[in-house]
């Protein structure tokens, strides 16, 4: 026998798992000698169940802080965190995210929010006015007016970016320590009236005006989202 | 397809082989996965790159544990802290078949779980781990060896 051409481990696990080319495996198969050779390298049948077994045995998902970085690609933090929950497929409503899903990236981002990731004094005011001025640039939009919504109180504004197009996030807690956002970003649409619903147990109003596409989101409680939202949109 | 942090917990638990430890792990491969968003591309497998993380995290702190410990800083791909067998009071799973699964030497065991439980490909592993298809083919013919159905007790 041809040393060279002798039947290695590799090729019996290749064969093993039916990925070794036709030739091969009919070499294998005819080639009695090769038995205990392959039997020394049989897995147990009960392999697979075994470690699926283990997957009822994780914890649950402990809650994570929202990645703080001022340009984390937003779409990435959703993708993530709704991949972590639902399952791997990332899917299209989120990557798609430049249009009407682009409301759902922001909420599933919103919902990592907790009253701890908002904590402490607001935003230093120059740093502030920074953003906003970015998002005049990239928007049109003066938002400092969008700093004052009644019953809530304005912690910070951030750069984000979905889908590489400009978003504004501005960030608030209410009374009761619950975190809302107002999110700013270009969109294909010109104009669309408030439009509220839940999303991803939180509620939220978005509306378009001269093809900027805005969302307030927070808390449960859809008549006062959609009541704040109509004071923003007729302020800015 | 299952959900992706079970699925990070139970390789976490394959890499560690303690409860505690995983648990630490999959939080710790979390955290740095949503501060490091940056680094996904689109279009890549968010899994993988999750499963590659943790694994790369796990061995920076067996890394550093050996450095401490006097060994003097070696490749990762040759740390064998994970040859050691567990005895007993550390045996974490009841089953015989995790056992053996869980005696591996690390990269065998990486290899084993990756392509036999996560499913993978051949090829998708060694970009993983970063070694050439060759390597993962040793490492699963080794690691099919020591779990096979009529292994006994102190052979190799």
């Amino acid at each position: 026998m041809d040393q060279t051409n002798a039947v290695t481990d590799a090729d019996l696990v290749a064969y093993l798992d039916g990925l070794c080319p036709p030739e091969m495996a009919r070499r294998i198969e005819s080639d009695p000698s090769l038995g205990p050779r392959l039997q020394a390298l049989t897995l147990p049948d009960e392999l697979q169940a075994e470690f699926d077994a283990l997957l009822a045995q994780a914890p649950a998902m402990p809650s994570m802080q929202a990645a703080n970085s001022d340009t984390a690609p937003l779409r990435n933090v959703a993708a993530l965190a709704a991949a972590f929950v639902v399952g791997v497929a990332i899917s299209a409503a989120i990557f798609g995210a430049r249009g009407p899903n682009w409301v759902d990236a922001v909420a599933s981002y919103q919902a990592l929010y907790v009253a701890e990731t908002l904590a402490g004094p607001a935003q230093d005011a120059g740093r502030t006015a920074e953003v906003l001025a970015q998002a005049r640039a990239a928007t049109g939009v003066d938002m400092s007016a969008a700093k004052v919504i009644e019953g809530l109180a304005f912690k910070r504004a951030q750069v984000l970016s979905i889908d590489g197009a400009f978003l504004l996030q501005l960030a608030y807690l209410d009374d009761a320590g619950r975190p809302f956002a107002l999110c700013v970003t270009p969109v294909a649409t010109d104009v669309a009236d408030l439009a509220t619903k839940m999303r991803f147990d939180l509620a939220a109003t978005h509306w378009v005006d001269g093809g900027v596409g805005f969302v307030l989101i927070g808390g449960e409680d859809i008549v006062r989202v959609e009541d704040m939202a109509r004071q923003v949109r007729a302020a800015l | 397809m299952a959900a992706l942090y079970p699925r990070l917990w139970r390789f976490a638990l394959v890499l560690t082989r303690d409860r505690a430890a995983a648990d630490d792990l999959a939080q710790k491969t979390c955290e740095r996965a949503l501060s490091r968003t940056d680094q996904f591309a689109e279009g890549t497998h968010l899994d993988r790159w999750v499963f590659t993380l943790a694994r790369r995290i796990w061995l920076n702190e067996l890394r550093a544990g050996a450095v401490r410990r006097g060994a003097g800083v070696v490749p990762v791909e040759e740390i064998e802290i994970a040859d050691e067998k567990p005895d007993a009071e550390t045996n974490i799973f009841a089953s015989e078949v995790l056992t053996r699964v869980q005696a591996l030497p690390e990269a065998q065991r990486m290899a084993m779980v990756l392509v036999y439980v996560e499913g993978y490909t051949y090829g998708e592993v060694a970009e993983m781990m970063d070694v050439p298809v060759g390597t993962i083919m040793s490492r699963l013919a080794a690691a099919r060896k020591r779990v096979a159905k009529d292994v006994t007790h102190g052979s190799d």
